[in-house]
């Protein structure tokens, strides 16, 4: 017996011994991690930042979050957040919370109460119904979308709202209409698991979208060679992994997508099958072209005429176009900002799908252009519930008889509710408000008066309107308001969004927002309400009920206008599920409710098949795509002909509107740091990102910095024609700018930089420049 | 009477070297000899006798490390 | 003389830096409940005598905003991401400091969770604000049926099971040291301590 134990105990001794040579601390666990002792209780949540959407689990105790993981399940991030997710929870608890309305009187934003509030802004609304707007968002989810939609589109039969998205993606959208016919990309984040070579055009991933860039870069350490090219205007903290740096003078990215179309054709790399099956030419006058017509076209975009322009190098042109003409390589491309806030940004969006598509690099894992969206749910809200001036949900637009009519079905508004006439995009409307064309304006999720550019024009006289602003924490927006609402922040709220992956993720509300502070989705339905009370016909919907009128199962109906009766119910699953008729049109089919709380988000179309609810990895796409045609391994079936082909613009290069010269001899680029989203109404609020990144500075090249006189910490003047404002200089920092341009970062509320701003925008998306206007830098 | 299991580091292609001079310590067992690491069982009489046994790998020539991964040290009379 | 003023410059706010690591102290080690518990944690006297700043739980608490957050960065950071490796594989010493090993150094994106405990040097000084978030507070030692027996582990091991980076002998937290770290199967007798039912990543959420 003792010989056979000590035999066993020997083998046990071994084996440990073997495991530990084996694997780097012998421990495998099986299953996830579960939670701590303290008795914490947590739930997912996508988090409350950036597009690309990662799961969270947010533990909450005593009604308080006191706790964000990254979710081990979620496939979007598999465990991992950024500095902001992290901090994502500590965003609730700053000590100004907004948590009672407020009103103006006199110079003075007084305490008021919920019903003064609701009252006033549906008498404001009734005194002028067809002048009111709503300034909306990219962070509103899909139900305050949606509410928002029914409220004006419906309701007042105004088409008066726009989202901030407006300024992040709208160059994004109307690329994919015009190329393909629909919004949002085929692809999805497992191509960044497939790829072997990356390119940004003009995006600081390792910043914006961290998780999505680590996502690549740690396959790194599996020995996987990943190839990435950085093209930009300025080296940032994604140039320092790149295997190459390519930086093009500013605006100049239209000829170098020309010129990459104009090697393969002219080497003959391109891939003849894929554009004879899929593509066909058009002229920016939207007249046919042969492909020989194409090419001439694309003759002037040579390599030497693109290197002059573009600053390029001969070599570093000739690389790019060998790699999108190598059969073998598989490219993807990704891009944000740098395209889409740009005065030919729809142009810039069609150019890289044009280098795509030539390539034939397009629908293959790991080998297609991926635009990724900012704000977390630009996509799930304003491109898919269609909160712009012109849209409506589910891809429809207001010109389109029957697409009001499909909507005024749905909503069961009386016939003829929606007005066909689009409103104002954001810069107009803004502009709209400033001249008192509009005068009431309600405010939600979002802060205008830092973020819109050109400040002193576009928020002239804003506090002379009638302004409502529905926030969190007091901005330099809801200073000039003549009514505050406090709101309910992230998981203080129930919530769907969607990501730049098409993932529709869902959240239940965790814990109750501080004081007073309320739901968006419920500050809509009083307000609605009450303009139903007072008789407001378009409140009333074609059956003489409530327009948005809501029954429980016995058929008896819901209160939801009244906060204690709307704290009960789940106005979400009524809303989303009611919303989701709507996407049949143009295949954004999604789920049921009740399946996203079962999962950690599923990817449109969502389709049943055999019982089961069955998401979409790659649209237009054999066997992953459940609306590709038959006998088709790519069907773009939303083309505008009918034809099932994407189209490849033949777009030009065209200058900026304001370029450097003698007297504003800089370019001024904005944009973002990791450490604060937006304008840092949230971020700013936590004490470790706060203290990481307290202010906003600017960014010099070492040699001029040296020729101005200028060292780190010095006080530097930027000024332009429309404003000027004081900065530090950072001279050795994060980023380095290309010789003759400056950057500078956006999230500083005592640091406005949108006064210096340029608002010209994109003629066909309305989305305004904010990378390029010229200023002039001195020492102050 | 102590059961251990230890990993001897070796230096790099001295691996049979270093097995064949561990096989002369006495309560030693060699049961994997690996390129660069050797598992090694040892049965002493009692806990005492475990130092000066492990104090022995240290002195062969070759060796890197020592580390002891399992530990039985009921001392089991029977 | 730039260059030497520039050195200069940068060993001063180095030093200052040192010295304004507060909240950190050669402490006696937490667990001592028992005397049958032999204290593993206290630095030995040489160490003590050494003049490196050693730190302990209350200083790790204060580099993070709740447990389980990405603690902050007490020093200056240099450009890339690829140079905090540099220190932070094993516990390496520099002017008095220690550098506590990552215990995954195979995410490589370091910036994108750890952010500077104090902002660029540009701006002159630091800048703090206060709120009102009340963090979840550290574990410490995990439970032990009797004295001898080996504690449990407390914490989660979500990006923290290489236990050697952090639970070694050379490691500036005096308070998480272990003397017994050549054993390699820490899982063989440090069990973890938690309760199963209330697991954030419960099976019900599969998709």
């Amino acid at each position: 017996m003792l010989n056979t134990r000590r035999e066993f105990l020997k083998q046990v001794a071994r084996a440990s011994a073997l495991a530990a040579l084996s694997s780097q601390m012998g421990l495998v666990y099986a299953m996830d991690p579960p939670l701590e002792q303290d008795g914490l209780s947590w739930q997912k949540a996508p988090c409350r930042f950036c597009g690309t959407g990662c799961g969270t689990m947010v533990g909450t105790k005593n009604g308080r979050v006191m706790a964000v993981q990254g979710d081990l399940q979620n496939p979007v991030n598999k465990g991992l957040l950024c500095a902001k997710g992290y901090h994502a929870g500590a965003a609730l608890y700053g000590r100004d919370r907004l948590t009672t309305p407020l009103m103006r009187k006199g110079n003075k934003q007084v305490p008021i109460s919920w019903d003064e509030a609701i009252d006033a802004i549906a008498k404001q609304i009734a005194k002028d119904p067809s002048n009111f707007s709503i300034y909306g968002s990219g962070q509103w989810t899909i139900p305050e979308g949606y509410t928002a939609m029914k409220f004006i589109k419906g309701g007042l039969g105004n088409n008066h709202i726009d989202p901030n998205a407006r300024l992040c993606m709208a160059s994004a959208v109307v690329g994919f209409i015009t190329t393909f016919g629909v919004d949002e990309p085929s692809g999805c984040y497992d191509d960044l698991d497939e790829c072997d070579t990356v390119i940004t055009w003009g995006n600081n991933w390792a910043e914006m979208h961290p998780v999505l860039f680590s996502r690549v870069m740690n396959r790194r350490n599996n020995g996987e060679k990943i190839n990435y090219i950085d093209l930009a205007t300025r080296q940032t903290r994604s140039t320092k992994a790149a295997d190459h740096y390519m930086e093009f003078v500013p605006q100049t990215d239209l000829a170098i997508a020309n010129c990459i179309c104009y090697q393969l054709l002219e080497k003959g790399t391109y891939d003849k099958d894929f554009v004879a099956k899929h593509v066909r030419f058009k002229d920016n006058e939207k007249k046919d072209l042969s492909i020989e017509e194409y090419k001439a076209f694309l003759a002037e975009y040579n390599i030497e005429n693109t290197s002059k322009l573009s600053g390029l190098s001969k070599e570093q042109l000739k690389y790019l176009g060998d790699i999108f003409g190598d059969k073998n390589k598989k490219v993807l491309s990704l891009w944000c900002m740098g395209m889409n806030q740009h005065t030919r940004g729809t142009w810039i969006n069609n150019l890289v799908y044009n280098v795509h598509l030539l390539s034939g690099k397009f629908g293959k894992p790991g080998s297609t252009p991926f635009s990724l969206t900012g704000q977390p749910s630009a996509c799930g809200t304003c491109r898919e519930v269609g909160t712009l001036a012109h849209a409506l949900p589910g891809g429809r637009v207001v010109k389109n008889a029957e697409h009001r009519k499909q909507v005024e079905d749905v909503w069961q508004c009386k016939p003829g509710s929606i007005n066909a006439k689009p409103g104002f995009h954001t810069i107009s409307m803004f502009e709209a408000f400033a001249k008192g064309d509009l005068s009431s304006m309600w405010v939600q999720v979002t802060n205008p008066a830092q973020s819109i550019p050109n400040l002193h024009k576009n928020l002239a006289n804003s506090d002379k309107r009638f302004l409502v602003v529905s926030d969190v924490y007091p901005t330099v927006t809801t200073r000039l308001a003549n009514i505050v609402l406090p709101s309910a922040l992230w998981v203080e709220k129930n919530g769907v969004v969607g990501n730049s992956e098409r993932r529709t993720q869902q959240w239940f509300k965790m814990v109750d927002p501080p004081g007073d502070a309320r739901d968006d989705v419920w500050q809509m339905l009083a307000v609605a309400h009450k303009l139903y009370e007072m008789g407001f016909a378009g409140m009333k919907n074609r059956n003489g009920k409530f327009l948005f009128h809501m029954e429980d199962e016995n058929g008896k109906e819901i209160k939801s206008w009244d906060w204690n009766v709307y704290k009960t119910i789940n106005t979400d699953k009524i809303l989303f599920d009611e919303y989701r008729q709507l996407t049949l049109l143009k295949h954004k089919d999604i789920a049921p409710y009740d399946e996203y709380v079962k999962t950690r988000g599923m990817r449109w179309p969502v389709t049943e098949q055999n019982g089961r609810w069955v998401e979409t990895k790659r649209r237009f796409v054999a066997n992953d795509d459940p609306y590709v045609a038959e006998g088709r391994d790519i069907d773009i079936y939303m083309a505008k002909a009918g034809d099932k082909k994407a189209i490849a613009w033949a777009r030009p290069y065209n200058a900026p509107p304001e370029v450097p010269d003698a007297k504003f001899p800089f370019w001024l680029c904005t944009g973002r740091v990791i450490e604060h989203w937006h304008t840092g109404t949230m971020t700013g609020r936590v004490k470790e990102l706060k203290r990481a990144m307290p202010h906003a500075y600017v960014e010099l090249h070492p040699e001029d910095a040296r020729e101005l006189g200028i060292t780190d910490g010095d006080m530097v003047k930027i000024k332009s024609r429309r404003g000027s404002i004081i900065l530090p200089a950072w001279v050795l920092g994060r980023g380095k700018p290309a010789k003759g341009s400056v950057f500078v970062p956006f999230f500083d509320e005592t640091k406005l930089i949108n006064e210096v701003t340029l608002d010209a925008y994109c003629p066909m998306s309305k989305e305004p420049d904010y990378k390029k206007c010229a200023v002039l830098v001195e020492k102050a | 009477m102590p059961i251990t299991s230890l990993i001897i580091g070796t230096a790099p292609g001295e691996s049979a070297n270093v097995a064949q001079q561990l096989a002369d310590v006495p309560y030693v067992t060699i049961t994997d000899v690996k390129e660069d690491s050797i598992i090694v069982i040892t049965d002493t009489p009692q806990s005492e006798d475990d130092k000066t046994c492990w104090d022995a790998f240290t002195g062969i020539p070759g060796v890197v490390s020592s580390d002891v991964i399992y530990h039985n040290f009921e001392d089991v009379e029977q | 003389m730039k260059h030497s003023l520039f050195t200069l410059s940068i060993l001063i706010v180095l030093i200052y830096l040192a010295h304004s690591l507060d909240n950190y102290s050669n402490t006696q080690s937490v667990f001592v409940d028992e005397e049958v518990i032999p204290q593993f944690n206290p630095p030995p006297e040489d160490e003590e005598k050494s003049g490196f700043v050693f730190s302990g739980l209350e200083t790790r608490e204060s580099r993070r905003s709740f447990y389980g957050a990405p603690p902050v960065i007490p020093h200056r950071i240099g450009k890339t991401d690829r140079e905090c490796l540099n220190c932070h594989t094993e516990p390496k010493e520099f002017m008095g400091h220690v550098s506590p090993p990552s215990p995954h150094p195979e995410l490589v994106n370091c910036t994108q969770c750890h952010v500077r405990g104090n902002g660029p040097e540009i701006f002159k000084k630091t800048v703090t604000i206060k709120t009102n978030w009340l963090a979840i507070t550290e574990p410490k030692m995990g439970s032990r049926n009797h004295p001898f027996a080996p504690p449990t582990v407390p914490h989660r091991l979500h990006m923290r099971d290489n236990c050697a980076a952090c639970h070694n002998q050379s490691h500036p937290n005096t308070d998480i040291r272990v003397n017994h770290s050549q054993r390699k199967n820490c899982m063989q007798c440090h069990v973890p301590d938690y309760d199963q039912s209330m697991s954030p990543f419960s099976h019900e959420f599969t998709e």
